[in-house]
């Protein structure tokens, strides 16, 4: 009689354990989709004395698409379209970018918390740890986000985009 | 004297076939950006009786922006968007498509021969022979191109597609 109250002790307490791991994990998984709409809207950057960078990201189903321009001058130096699509095997992003006249790139997107986002090429997708440049994005609030390239774990650029309105 | 003589014809005889080598290499490489402008245009494609679906590729630089929608019984089914871009390193074209609602997939995509192509997933592009998934593709004319969807080297379907004019 000892042994069975003893067996049901362990069973109801590795029941309330695995139900506690559970409900844990649950909690901190984040909405991909849900965080990645903070980027639709209008952003501009100035990346240097005479240059801005210009996105324009719109709804599309569960994705993005976005146009951006790079102005210099007053003249289109740079120009380009992106498809931001969510891939549930990887609980990831991925965003194609078609810079005009250039190759195509793709990266992998992802919230690594409500604000932070982290980025890599899809080359990297097998170790994005050894990336050789990775970048990640915080937002600061609803209207700003820095984006800082990352290599060797050091820093080497940072931009700030801000929200036109 | 004798041996001086012989390694120079030996030479130029080697030089003669590499040149040869090269320049067959050369005639044979296909312009994968031009032969994917066969694509450009607005095409339909009958999947059953009642169903159609309406291709719109244009040209973005060297890629291609692509709408796309089914049609059945005059309501719209699927739609969804694509980016086509050129990817030097592979010498083939990588393709981002999104359907509303649903998430992206990335594929890769070449041409053979000047009217025959292939495509795969993105993730068998290392190793295309081995893809269980593949769409091969050939155009019979400017105006029709007919796509076989092949599982484990199986045909799963066949598919007409023609210009809309």
């Amino acid at each position: 009689m000892d042994t069975i109250y003893k067996a049901t002790i362990i069973v109801v307490f590795l029941f309330l354990s695995t139900y506690g791991v559970q409900a844990q994990t649950t909690q901190t998984k984040l909405n991909q989709i849900e965080l990645m709409k903070q980027f639709l809207g209008s952003w501009k950057c100035n990346l240097s004395k005479d240059t801005t960078a210009f996105w324009e990201t719109k709804s599309y189903g569960t994705g993005l698409e976005n146009r951006y321009n790079y102005v210099k001058d007053g003249k289109i130096v740079d120009e380009g379209k992106q498809l931001w699509g969510y891939d549930m095997t990887i609980d990831k992003f991925y965003a194609a970018t078609l810079p005009k006249g250039k190759d195509i790139y793709i990266d992998v997107y992802y919230f690594i918390s409500t604000n932070k986002c982290r980025m890599y090429t899809l080359y990297d997708i097998e170790n994005p740890e050894k990336a050789p440049v990775r970048w990640e994005i915080e937002f600061k609030s609803p209207d700003m986000f820095i984006e800082t390239y990352i290599s060797n774990n050091e820093p080497f650029k940072i931009r700030t985009f801000t929200r036109k309105k | 004297m004798k041996t001086i003589c012989k390694t120079i014809i030996i030479r130029v005889f080697l030089l003669f076939i590499t040149n040869g080598i090269l320049a067959q290499t050369t005639h044979t490489k296909l312009n994968q950006v031009e032969l994917m402008k066969q694509f450009v245009g607005k095409w339909e494609c009958k999947i059953s009786k009642d169903s159609t679906l309406f291709w719109n590729t244009n040209s973005y630089g060297t890629g291609f922006e692509v709408n796309f929608k089914g049609v059945a019984k005059g309501k719209i089914f699927v739609e969804g968007k694509q980016l086509w871009g050129y990817d030097k390193q592979l010498d083939k074209f990588i393709i981002a498509a999104m359907h509303k609602g649903q998430g992206i997939k990335i594929y890769s995509a070449w041409f053979l021969s000047n009217k025959k192509y292939e495509s795969i997933n993105y993730n068998d592009v290392s190793n295309p022979e081995t893809a269980s998934w593949k769409i091969e593709g050939e155009f019979k004319s400017p105006d029709m191109y007919i796509e076989t969807t092949l599982v484990n080297n199986k045909t799963i379907k066949t598919h007409t597609n023609t210009r809309v004019k």
